[in-house]
């Protein structure tokens, strides 16, 4: 659980943060997003989804609950990834007839799942700082 | 039953079928001559016997397949044949008329039996071998 | 997201084919075991699980994939190798046995490789 517990806070964070940053803009509009900034989140969208529209950031108000519902949505199917590999363990370990192949791929996936969150959670931490850096 | 090893128990209990096989046939041979056997008259041959049983742990998919079985030996003793008699007065199991009875094991027919049950425990072996070469092979998946 | 990166057909196939590679070694297994059986009928993979798994690979439908399922079956076609009825070939099953575990790997290395690949595209080639 500590590892999942750590990933989960770190992209709570990252969450906050961006809720943050779209707050942010709502109420200070002369604030500009600088153009690679978004470009980076739109990046990271379309190499992590089949689907290849752009969050707007711009927006006021819907970005960051957007934003935030795709990052928590990560977390829990990583989660549910987590899970189906226990259970898959515990089948073949406990002598309940779980082919072994079955909880192999099981691990396999959950822990490329698991790697995809984490890097998610660099990018946003990296493009939070690089905001923060041209605000100071 | 853990299920690392795919077949593994149904080749365990096929080479326990075919080790027992492999003792009755020895024991055949060894007692191939022996006409004062304990309880009176000669050595009657050892037979074995196979009969499948259904292994019900291997789930086959959804449960509409068949599964697959698992083989017992079973050994009864052949009190059907009687064996060759010999004309052998001087043999001290000779009965009045001079003859011996001889135990109903055909060295020949034990000989074929015991290159086959050999042949089967080798192919079982090998059964065992790719087996386990394949849980080796799942669990380097991702390596 | 998650189901984005394992919605490859061919990933899911390698997944049931591995499912049909290890369920089959039971099966020649049990050939093998019982190949001294008086009356015993040879059994392996269900016949029509070859064309199934061609359809839905053709429908290009991960849920049809993934609702296939591996069944053993009597095989009927096997003939009799003994006067019992018994229709184990012990040959052609040593062959069986090492296609299947040719196959075990050509499917293990199939799964191995999506999962490097995968690996690579995350990381983004740093």
């Amino acid at each position: 659980m500590d590892a999942i517990g750590q990933a989960t806070q770190f992209a709570q964070t990252a969450m906050d943060m961006a809720n943050r940053v779209a707050r942010q803009q709502a109420e200070d509009p002369s604030t500009l997003i600088p153009q690679d900034l978004q470009d980076q989140a739109a990046q990271i969208q379309e190499r992590f989804t089949a689907d290849t529209t752009p969050i707007p950031i711009t927006e006021t108000g819907n970005a960051g609950s957007a934003f935030s519902q795709m990052v928590g949505k990560l977390v829990a199917d990583v989660s549910v990834k987590q899970t189906e590999a226990g259970q898959a363990w515990q089948g073949v370990l406990s002598g309940q007839g779980v082919p072994l192949h079955q909880a192999v791929i099981a691990s396999e996936e959950a822990a490329v799942s698991f790697q995809l969150m984490v890097e998610v959670r660099n990018k946003l931490m990296e493009s939070f700082q690089e905001l923060m850096r041209m605000q100071a | 039953m853990m299920r690392l090893v795919p077949g593994a128990d149904t080749t365990a209990s096929a080479l326990n079928a075919e080790r027992i096989k492999l003792e009755a046939i020895s024991q055949n041979i060894a007692n191939a001559n022996v006409t004062d056997a304990p309880g009176g008259g000669p050595y009657q041959r050892k037979e074995v016997v196979f009969e499948s049983i259904i292994n019900e742990a291997i789930s086959s998919g959804s449960g509409n397949g068949v599964n697959p079985s698992s083989v017992k030996a079973k050994i009864t003793t052949d009190s059907n044949n009687d064996g060759p008699q010999i004309y052998d007065p001087e043999h001290p199991h000779a009965d009045d008329a001079g003859y011996v009875q001889m135990p109903n094991v055909n060295i020949h027919e034990e000989m074929v039996n015991m290159i086959l049950a050999s042949r089967s425990y080798e192919a079982n072996l090998a059964a065992m071998k790719y087996g386990r070469r394949m849980a080796t092979q799942t669990l380097s998946i991702g390596r | 997201m998650i189901e984005a990166l394992f919605e490859s057909n061919n990933y899911q196939a390698s997944k049931k084919l591995m499912d049909m590679t290890v369920l089959r070694q039971e099966a020649i297994a049990g050939n093998l075991a019982n190949a001294n059986t008086p009356g015993y009928k040879r059994v392996d993979i269900d016949s029509d699980f070859a064309a199934s798994l061609k359809d839905a690979l053709n429908g290009k439908s991960n849920e049809q994939i993934d609702n296939l399922t591996v069944n053993l079956a009597v095989d009927s076609l096997a003939p009799k190798t003994d006067a019992s009825g018994n229709t184990v070939d012990i040959e052609k099953e040593m062959v069986l046995l090492s296609e299947n575990q040719i196959q075990h790997q050509l499917e293990s290395r199939m799964i191995s490789g999506k999962m490097s690949r995968l690996r690579l595209a995350i990381k983004g080639g740093q």
